[in-house]
């Protein structure tokens, strides 16, 4: 298990500079939807198979096709990137340095917390997680649940407003 | 709710709801608003009558409407004390009240502010009574500012008219300064007993020390100074005659100024276990009697003639107070406000007769062109002056003689000598106006004033033949001072009567004196044996004096408002624009200054938002992690 | 449950380093999208080793939130696009002023 998690944690981390690196916008989408795939493995690994299904099929599946489209539609792989500045370039790997450093500190300085949970890896794959998660989601976080669907609806409103010829 | 209690606090309800009625909705009465205000005041006369009579074959009592402020300690209620001497001043005061609101409807007609007037006359009623008969400091501080605005906005009736305006103010300014010490004095009282009740104060009185009650009192004292016009906060009440007149009647003559004499009698537990305030209260009395009566003399404005002579006659009334004899001040404060409210009205008419005309220079032989007004002139000048057996002669003998009687020799003889000039510049007054020939403008078309107006005038006459009889002599035996008396049983005897002079004698030679003052100006302005200008050459400087009324607006004018100017103008150009101003703008100018630094920020990249959000992030990261 | 973390703020840091220095639109969209998965990832791990459940239905929010913002950003690109005829992040500068 613990060789899946190293070479999921790669791809993840390698394809993700990918997506920055790359000068390409469709090889950077290409890198993503990668990323995206290691990270659904790691989501199966912590017990969460219904959540690896969501992250493909919404993040690979749907919002990567959405970009890759969009992409192919303006036709700017081709558009030559403008120039790009070093200076900042410095300053970002600075700043996300410095964000790094910080961060690490903070996992392995900060006051560790016990389990406190019933859902237990044990409970968990007895029930599975995705009765769980959907005994949760139309109980407890109904509210929630509906807000999101108004908010789906009124982003849908808000892209077809935007992407109009006319506004 | 027992009958008289209701009847109680009917009386100040009808003026209160005149006010709000003219007030709101002033303009679709019309002529008709006075009609109703007077029936108003009329329905509250016929009320405290009732209940003067209720009073009069039971007893006292007292009532709190509601609790109106309970803090802690400090419990003020809108409560009534209802006595003899609060009967006896709302009768007075309701039925002066009704005739002025009568008389007011034939003075003011066509008047543009026809409905405020109306609607301020009822207001003042309604705060006078309540001053009357209110049972606890706060409440008789709250109408006693009532009042005083009532009085400032009726002075300054006609606003468009800058005297007027100005008047109303100094009026309100002056009065002020009364306030400043009255209110002290309530403080005083209220750290001193915890309470601001009547009764609850006055069981405190005798056992608290001697200084601490002189301190209540003559703060007290300050604000009746104020109100009642006294030297030397009088300066207001002869500018205070630019209001319409019938105002004059009501407010300067009758009720208002009146007031601080209530005060004292209301608070004369107060005043008599503190001898030294009440000699206070005796000397500025004296003092301005004489004073203001001195003025008089020489005047030609008829209005202001007559606010002197308010004036002079207060100083009887504080005379009086301030020796002790309470019922003798109450009673001449009664007749007082009967004679001197005709001689107001009268002056009115003869103003109205004349179309505003007020300088005795330009008068003279009116008798026979306004009979009904001149002799209610002469019948309220014969009160005033003390001849009998109109009812100035009663209250001020009464007064005079408890004067004499109780060892004050000194205040007696300025009193008596202050009667003589009474009589001799009341009937300067009436033998100009009335009688020597005419110096009219003969274009000018003299009428007699209405039947509206008249009525008032003669029944106010005949009122000021009657009421003194009341007090018929000898005067500690007469029928008012039997019905007043027994309110004032608590107060410290610090004044015993030391002779016992028949009242006949003291009361000829105060006849006499007025006889004399009378005969004085009978020669000067009738015979003319001995011409005023001789006697004004021969008494130049002391002419002068009085002419300019002792120049006390000039000293005040030099002494208190020109410094005061002075330092309100470094006030405003130093402390004002260069500090308070150069602060405020230089906070500004800092701030727009900085801005225009800011404002570079913005540089409408959207790189060096994401830049500077995400170094923001960091930062406070960083914060919680030193933290 | 560190290692996950760690991993977590590694990918996450690389988002904000390429939502720092890119200039396309479309790869800034795309590092804001790894910068939320990183959270993601961090959500799971840790409702994981404290035995809740919480965490998850979070992740499932984040995901819906994100499917609604990627629709409105590239609509947005798309606009922006036939304003400008480029991505550059750079010419959005009209707020400036």
């Amino acid at each position: 298990m613990e060789e899946l998690f190293y070479i999921f944690s790669f791809i993840a981390i390698f394809s993700a500079l990918m997506v920055v690196i790359m000068r390409n916008p469709l090889t950077s989408a290409l890198y993503l939807i990668l990323c995206f795939f290691a990270l659904a493995g790691l989501y199966v690994m912590l017990d969460m198979q219904f959540l690896a299904a969501m992250q493909i099929l919404v993040y690979a599946g749907a919002i990567m096709v959405l970009v890759v489209l969009v992409i192919m539609l303006l036709n700017i792989s081709r558009i030559k990137n403008v120039k790009s500045d070093l200076h900042q370039k410095i300053i970002g790997i600075l700043i996300a340095l410095i964000l790094f450093i910080e961060i690490i500190v903070y996992i392995y300085n900060g006051a560790q917390k016990n389990p406190t949970g019933i859902f237990t890896e044990a409970l968990i794959k007895k029930v599975g997680n995705t009765k769980i998660i959907g005994q949760f989601l139309f109980t407890v976080y109904m509210l929630p649940f509906e807000i999101a669907s108004v908010l789906l609806l009124v982003a849908i409103v808000g892209a077809y407003l935007f992407a109009k010829k006319k506004y | 709710m027992d009958i008289k209690i209701l009847i109680t606090w009917l009386i100040p309800l009808f003026p209160l709801s005149g006010w709000l009625l003219w007030g709101l909705f002033g303009k679709y009465f019309k002529g008709l608003s006075g009609y109703i205000a007077s029936g108003f005041v009329g329905v509250s006369f016929i009320l405290s009558v009732v209940l003067f009579f209720i009073v009069a074959y039971s007893h006292g009592f007292t009532d709190t409407l509601y609790p109106w402020v309970h803090a802690g300690i400090f419990k003020a209620g809108v409560s009534a004390v209802i006595d003899r001497l609060s009967v006896v001043m709302l009768v007075m005061v309701t039925g002066v009240s009704t005739l002025v609101h009568i008389y007011s409807i034939g003075y003011m007609e066509g008047e543009k502010g026809f409905s405020r007037y109306f609607s301020f006359l009822n207001l003042f009623v309604f705060s006078m009574i309540m001053l009357v008969i209110s049972n606890n400091l706060l409440l008789l501080y709250v109408f006693w500012e009532a009042v005083g605005f009532c009085s400032y906005v009726l002075i300054g009736f006609w606003y468009e008219k800058k005297s007027a305006s100005d008047a109303g103010k100094k009026a309100f300014i002056v009065n002020r300064i009364g306030d400043f010490g009255f209110a002290a004095g309530i403080f005083l009282l209220f750290a001193t007993t915890k309470t601001l009740n009547y009764e609850t104060v006055f069981t405190f009185i005798p056992s608290m020390p001697v200084y601490t009650t002189t301190a209540i009192a003559l703060l007290l004292f300050a604000g009746a100074v104020g109100k009642s016009a006294q030297f030397p906060l009088h300066v207001w009440l002869p500018d205070a005659m630019e209001g319409p007149t019938p105002v004059s009647a009501l407010i300067h003559a009758a009720t208002m100024v009146t007031a601080g004499v209530y005060m004292i009698a209301r608070f004369h537990i107060i005043f008599s276990y503190s001898p030294a305030a009440s000699e206070v209260v005796l000397a500025v009395g004296t003092f301005t009697a004489f004073f203001a009566a001195f003025i008089a003399l020489t005047q030609f404005d008829i209005k202001r003639i007559i606010a002197y002579s308010t004036i002079s006659q207060l100083g009887y009334m504080f005379m009086a107070v301030g020796i002790g004899s309470y019922t003798a001040g109450i009673f001449h404060l009664i007749s007082h406000a009967v004679f001197k409210g005709l001689l107001f009205l009268t002056a009115g008419s003869v103003m109205h007769g004349l179309s505003g005309e007020l300088d005795l220079r330009k008068m003279g032989g009116l008798y026979s062109k306004m009979k009904t007004t001149a002799v209610t002139f002469i019948v309220g000048g014969l009160a005033l002056s003390g001849i009998p057996p109109f009812s100035g002669f009663f209250s001020k003998d009464a007064i005079l003689a408890d004067i004499y009687n109780k060892g004050f020799y000194f205040a007696w003889a300025i009193g008596e000598i202050t009667a003589l000039m009474t009589a001799f510049y009341i009937f300067r007054l009436i033998f100009l106006a009335f009688f020597s020939e005419s110096k009219l403008d003969p274009a000018k078309h003299v009428h007699e004033s209405s039947k509206i107006m008249t009525v008032p005038m003669i029944i106010l006459a005949s009122l000021a033949v009657i009421i003194g009889f009341l007090g018929m002599p000898p005067f500690n035996e007469s029928l008012f001072y039997g019905f007043l008396h027994t309110d004032f049983k608590n107060a410290a005897v610090f004044a015993p009567a030391v002779n016992n002079v028949p009242w006949y004698i003291l009361s000829l030679i105060s006849v006499l004196m007025g006889l004399s003052g009378i005969y004085a100006a009978y020669i000067l302005y009738i015979k003319k044996t001995v011409s005023p200008e001789k006697i004004k050459s021969i008494f130049k400087p002391l002419y002068a004096l009085s002419y300019n009324k002792v120049y006390i607006d000039e000293i005040y004018n030099f002494l208190i408002v020109k410094p005061m100017l002075v330092f309100f103008d470094f006030l405003w150009r130093v402390v004002d624009i260069k500090i308070i101003d150069g602060a405020v703008n230089g906070t500004a100018s800092a701030f727009s200054f900085f801005s225009v630094k800011a404002r570079k920020i913005q540089n409408g990249m959207l790189m060096s938002y994401i830049l500077t959000l995400s170094i923001g992030a960091v930062a406070l990261l960083f914060y919680y992690f030193i933290r | 449950m560190n290692n996950y973390l760690t991993v977590a703020s590694i990918i996450f840091c690389i988002g904000a380093l390429g939502v720092i220095t890119r200039k396309n639109l479309i790869v800034v969209f795309m590092s804001l999208e790894l910068m939320f998965n990183a959270a993601n990832l961090g959500f799971v791990a840790a409702s994981n080793y404290l035995n809740l459940i919480s965490g998850d239905i979070f992740v499932i929010f984040i995901i819906v939130v994100a499917a609604a913002e990627a629709a409105i950003a590239l609509g947005i690109a798309i606009a922006f696009y036939r304003e400008k005829g480029t991505l550059d992040i750079d010419r959005a500068n009209e707020l400036k002023n």
